[in-house]
């Protein structure tokens, strides 16, 4: 029907069929793509059930809900009463709400569409919908680098490349990271159109085209509104445009492009309340202001090239070189003096000085996601792809196209980058899928093509039989290097699948709110202490509750319990994180005084020690001592944790200002009765509590009101201040005191008293 | 049948539970009839409400069945006996004083009960009855070893209004700790010191007070504005000498005098009269505060010019006099206006009322200060500053049309002509 068959024996379809047929298959690989990249981030839906994840998303999630029941303005106007107690958040004014406002609209035109879907499914499953998306943008940007130069990838193994990358970066685990179902973060929507503006701009460089950038420049908003990676783009770009200059590829193209992204990206993005004046007062952005300058000058000064004389032009341009240099040095030192542009952060620090963050500044560098990226997890996150990226660098450098450039830029920027901080791997994914992809079409375009074989072994019988044997020979040499070649690579492409499959569902489909486990059968066990938990909060405590708690479950409490935390993720305010750290390093005593004035009602922390989970307070607790020391040098030491041997101990052999730490009673108290006579055992620290001493501790100021099934998370009350007036620790020392003898007699000793006043 | 006895049988047992107790009222006095019969406090009993004598030791005496306080007042004559009764004791007695039971204990040099003392040890009062009050210098010769006090005076003027010529005491006194629920009314005079009889007069051990250190009595106000006064010496409530001063020092003790209440407190945004405030806003905390008046039995207007209104989100940032501003017949309002300081924040509209001899008042309101909204901040040509940044951008779009218009319209004539460009 197709096809019309010849009288020597050729097969002829006609160009429009085949178009057709065309067409038809790259829709089918593109449905297959965005159906393997969805798929495989269901597992966390199916396994457990369709809900958010972890810490972050759970506030994206509380502020969607917030944005769907209020109006964008008052979501603009949010001044958040719920967290931050007693300081309170302008959340409108310090988020990215490009994430919140685009699961708002699809809800509402779904809504529209007579669809009415509840927007925590929407939620959960808009991570999962855009990195179908992120799939075809990056086709597209792969198709636009390959698409000018012959020598990086031949015409026609490009639709193969672009297609590989698509499949490449619809499962790769450096992506799916963030990216599962229920991974409701800014990243989820991000990297999409980290990707779509990426394939803009390297379009608009290509054709000049004020359209296009304009688009990027769009895009670029869009960026600025999901996520504060959007500082990435400000800098490859003007870095790409600088390389370019550097290389005296300077043309109208690039210039038309890059101003007309600079200025309406730079205008779009200052509507973004979060992002204000930044971008003119931020060293972040300073390298993109700095290009656009240097472009007007190249510009004037390719204008006096053609109107001056040689030797003169080259005096002028040595003078101007110096004065420009000079003036731009004095300006950036000026303006950072005068305070006009912010100082360099301790952020930008710690991305050039790995070990910046760990000295100076405990409260990012206890985030793990901030941590260096162990050499396994590039491995783990990007499997044979890692080591085929280096290749698809190589082949960019074959011809270096304005593309092929920005391709090795972002490559080098991007391994650097993901070499200091575990979470920026999801920047370093894409172009590894490109340079993957660009590799591997490149390979099956030399190794994966048998048709001369097929074409020589149909001509063998016309040749004459001297030559025969030797052609024949060295056509099956041929055929078996090509073959074993493109087997194993067929393999390792098989094994990539295998590879992403198995850590998607070990390692990135849990949702760490729900923790699962196995029974000694081998069945499944949930652990679901901190809903648990959360949900007791909700229903058992007054509306207006403060819970106090390390600042990791500030987000969870506010979405899930929906009660007033005074810490969360958003780590805006040091200061007062560190008071609520101080307050769990500190004693009792002053710990009271700490949660008095902040208003505590409710205190929780979460404790592993039972069932051996390790990610709890106690081990946390180093963290909230640095951070507070940080404040109060004086009142807060870190040594005084270890004991002298410097090992960090929590049973009997603990120092006593681990002993009396707030956090550390918190966690242990009563844990000696669930063993009955026998030794208290931590199964997180591996260490013993003996049982006399396990008892023996005890909590005056505060009663436990709730502690989940596994002990995980642990509730405690602050009692109210002594109705007759008294120093609660005293009467609970003086009832423990009398517990043991029951004196029927008056001391005749005089009570040791302070002068009264 | 069957039914019917099962139906008898929960009765009987309800019955069981729900005995009651044997003595209920608004007032219990306890008493030693071993020390003093309880027709020599007659004064003192006759001038009480409802009461119910009980003596000490009875196992009747229990201040709650079933958790439920049985009464209002409790007084405690001087005993020697060590147990109230088997259901009471310390704890029951700050258990008592928690749900806001009074308490009006009673002292002695003959005796004192022993749970009682160490009732008041927790509140701050540290007496002990084996240590005399002696003043050499004051002795009252009418009495052996009691102590004179000329025209003493009351520390405070709400508990104690009425005064009295002269005291003759004798008992002991009390230690006080640095609790400020504790209102001290008679010190002891200034040549006075309490010892140890059976020890002697002289060592570190055997004085418990010396001069005005030492207090005689003592009345306490705890946070739930329950109250407790202790006396050193029965002989004033024994006395007709001292009606008034008992009279006084009971009615306070039992809620009928110093009495105040917060009726309503309301808050409000001056300028938009919504209950919701952002930076720099005028707010208004209105409390309307009342006063028990006994003699009409019933609530009157409360006077004062000390009311206070703080503002606070960690710290004070406003602490301002809330102005009588209206008065009816039960109570006052207190008005206070001031402006929201210049920072966002959840902030708690705070009246932290107590006055030593008064209730407490203390009424919190936690309410959000928001920030500016995007379109509360002034626009940019309504600030005279920007009018040079204003002109500038206007001028530069004016000269850009201007230079479009004329580029175009310019023609395509060369600028410079070619002859002068080689020279």
């Amino acid at each position: 029907m197709f096809v019309s068959y010849q009288d020597n024996g050729q097969v002829v379809i006609s160009a429009g069929k085949l178009r057709a047929i065309k067409l038809i298959l790259t829709i089918g690989i593109f449905v297959s793509i965005s159906f393997a990249a969805v798929s495989s981030r269901l597992f966390s839906v199916i396994r457990f059930e369709s809900i958010i994840h972890e810490f972050d998303p759970w506030f994206n999630f509380r502020a969607t809900k917030y944005l769907v029941n209020n109006s964008y303005y008052d979501f603009l106007n949010w001044f958040d009463d719920k967290t931050w107690y007693p300081l309170g958040r302008v959340t409108g004014g310090t988020l990215y709400p490009g994430l919140m406002v685009t699961s708002s609209v699809i809800h509402g035109m779904l809504k529209a569409c007579g669809l009415p879907i509840d927007i925590r499914n929407i939620c959960v499953l808009l991570a999962p919908a855009f990195s179908s998306l992120t799939a075809l943008a990056m086709f597209l940007l792969t198709m636009e680098v390959t698409n000018s130069s012959e020598a990086i990838v031949s015409r026609k193994t490009k639709l193969s490349s672009a297609f590989l990358s698509a499949i490449f970066m619809g499962i790769t685990p450096g992506y799916i990271s963030r990216s599962v179902a229920g991974s409701y973060d800014n990243e989820a929507i991000a990297i999409t159109i980290l990707m779509v503006t990426f394939y803009l701009w390297v379009k608009s460089v290509k054709l000049g085209s004020v359209f296009y950038s304009a688009l990027t420049s769009v895009f670029y908003f869009y960026m600025v509104s999901a996520w504060g990676g959007y500082v990435f783009i400000t800098n490859l770009i003007p870095l790409h445009v600088f390389v370019l200059l550097l290389m005296g590829r300077f043309d109208y193209k690039i210039y038309t492009s890059y101003t007309t992204w600079y200025i309406l990206g730079t205008l779009m993005s200052m509507q973004i309340p979060f992002v204000g004046f930044l971008p003119i007062r931020s060293n972040d952005h300073m390298s993109s202001l700095g290009v656009f300058g240097l472009l007007q000058l190249v510009l004037l000064a390719n204008y006096f090239k053609y109107t001056l004389s040689p030797e003169k032009y080259s005096r002028l341009m040595i003078l101007f070189g110096v004065l420009v240099t000079a003036l731009g040095v004095a300006a950036l030192f000026t303006a950072t003096k005068l305070g006009l542009i912010a100082p360099w952060t301790g952020r930008f620090y710690s991305l050039w000085d790995t070990s910046y963050a760990k000295i100076h500044i405990p409260i990012i560098a206890s985030v793990s996601e901030h941590q260096p990226t162990p050499w396994s997890a590039f491995f783990f996150d990007l499997n044979f792809l890692i080591w085929l990226f280096p290749v698809g660098v190589w082949f960019c450098f074959q011809e270096l196209t304005n593309e092929a450039i920005f391709i090795i830029i972002y490559s080098v920027l991007a391994s650097y980058f993901a070499g200091v901080m575990v979470r920026l791997m999801l920047t370093l994914a894409p172009v590894v899928c490109v340079c993957g992809a660009i590799t591997v079409g490149k390979l099956f375009d030399n190794y994966l093509t048998f048709k001369e074989f097929l074409s020589e072994q149909a001509d063998e019988s016309e040749k004459p039989s001297e030559s025969k044997a030797k052609s024949t020979k060295t056509n099956w040499v041929n055929f078996i290097s090509k073959a074993l070649v493109s087997v194993s690579f067929i393999f390792y492409l098989f094994f990539y699948v295998y590879h992403c499959t198995w850590v998607t569902s070990n390692a990135y489909s849990s949702p760490s709110v729900v923790l699962a486990s196995r029974n000694p059968d081998g069945s499944q066990l949930l652990i679901d202490d901190y809903r648990e938990a959360y949900y007791w909060l909700r229903m058992n405590t007054a509306e207006d509750a403060k819970v106090m708690s390390w600042w990791d479950y500030g987000y969870q409490i506010g979405g899930m319990a929906d009660r007033t935390t005074f810490v969360d993720n958003n780590t805006w305010n040091n200061t007062h994180i560190a008071t609520v750290g101080k307050a769990m390093s500190v004693d009792e005593r002053k710990a009271e005084v700490i949660m008095r004035r902040l208003g505590v009602d409710y205190i929780l922390v979460i404790f592993g020690g039972l069932i051996g989970y390790s990610g709890d307070d106690i081990n946390k607790f180093l963290w909230m001592v640095r951070i507070s020391e940080g404040i109060w040098p004086e009142e807060v030491n870190e040594r005084t944790y270890f004991t002298d041997r410097g090992e960090y101990r929590v049973d009997d052999g603990a120092t006593d200002a681990m002993k009396n730490s707030l956090m550390y009673k918190l966690s242990f108290y009563r844990f000696g009765d669930v063993f009955g006579t026998n030794d208290a055992m931590d199964r997180v620290r591996n260490q013993r509590l003996s049982s006399s001493y396990a008892r023996s501790i005890h909590l005056d100021t505060v009663e436990e009101v709730f502690t989940s099934e596994n002990w995980i998370v642990r509730l405690y009350k602050l009692k109210p201040e002594d109705n007759l007036g008294r120093d609660l620790i005293t009467v609970g020392e003086n009832e423990r005191k009398a517990a043991g003898k029951k004196s029927k007699r008056l001391s005749s000793k005089k009570p040791n008293l302070d002068v009264r006043v | 049948m069957r039914l019917s006895l099962v139906l008898a049988l929960i009765f009987n047992l309800a019955a069981l539970v729900f005995a009651g107790p044997a003595v209920k009222g608004a007032t219990l006095v306890i008493y030693d009839p071993k020390l003093s019969k309880l027709s020599d406090y007659d004064n003192f009993v006759k001038s009480l409400d409802d009461v119910k004598a009980v003596e000490i030791g009875s196992s009747d005496i229990a201040l709650f069945i079933n958790g439920i306080r049985m009464f209002e007042n409790l007084v405690i004559l001087p005993s020697k006996v060590r147990s109230i009764s088997p259901h009471v004791g310390v704890k029951e007695l700050v258990e008592y004083v928690n749900d806001g039971g009074n308490l009006f204990g009673v002292t002695s040099s003959a005796g004192a009960q022993l749970d009682l003392e160490k009732f008041l040890g927790e509140v701050g009062i540290y007496t002990n009855a084996k240590f005399k009050l002696f003043d050499h210098f004051n002795e009252d010769s009418t009495k052996e070893g009691s102590v004179l006090i000329k025209d003493p005076e009351f520390q405070n003027k709400i508990v104690v209004p009425s005064s009295v010529d002269q005291i003759s005491y004798s008992g002991s006194a009390a230690l006080l700790s640095n609790s400020e629920y504790l209102i001290p009314i008679l010190k002891a005079p200034k040549t006075s010191y309490t010892y140890n009889a059976a020890i002697g007069p002289v060592g570190s051990d055997s004085v418990w007070t010396s001069g005005d250190q030492g207090y005689l009595i003592v009345s306490f106000q705890a946070l739930n504005n329950a109250r407790v006064t202790w006396l050193g010496d029965d002989n004033l409530i024994k006395d007709s000498k001292y009606d008034n001063l008992a009279k006084d020092l009971v009615s306070w003790t039992f809620q009928y005098r110093g009495v105040i209440k917060s009726v309503s407190t309301s808050h409000e945004n001056v300028v938009t009269g919504l209950e919701s405030y952002k930076v720099k806003d005028f707010a208004k905390y209105e409390i309307e505060i009342s006063q028990w008046s006994s003699e009409e039995n019933t609530w009157v207007p409360f006077e004062a010019d000390d009311v206070q209104v703080e503002f606070i989100m960690l710290d004070p940032y406003q602490r301002v006099n809330a102005n009588v501003t209206s008065s009816d017949e039960e109570k006052t309002l207190f008005t206070a206006v001031f402006q929201i300081p210049d920072q966002h924040g959840m902030f708690t509209f705070s009246v932290d009322y107590k006055r030593p001899g008064l209730s407490f008042i203390d009424e919190k309101i936690v309410v959000p200060v928001r920030h500016l909204a995007n379109d509360e901040y002034p626009r940019s040509w309504e600030i005279t500053n920007s009018w040079v940044y204003l002109t500038s951008a206007v001028a530069v779009i004016i000269v850009w049309f201007a230079f479009v218009t004329v580029f175009i319209f310019s023609g395509k004539a060369p600028l410079v002509e070619d002859g002068k460009k080689k020279n």
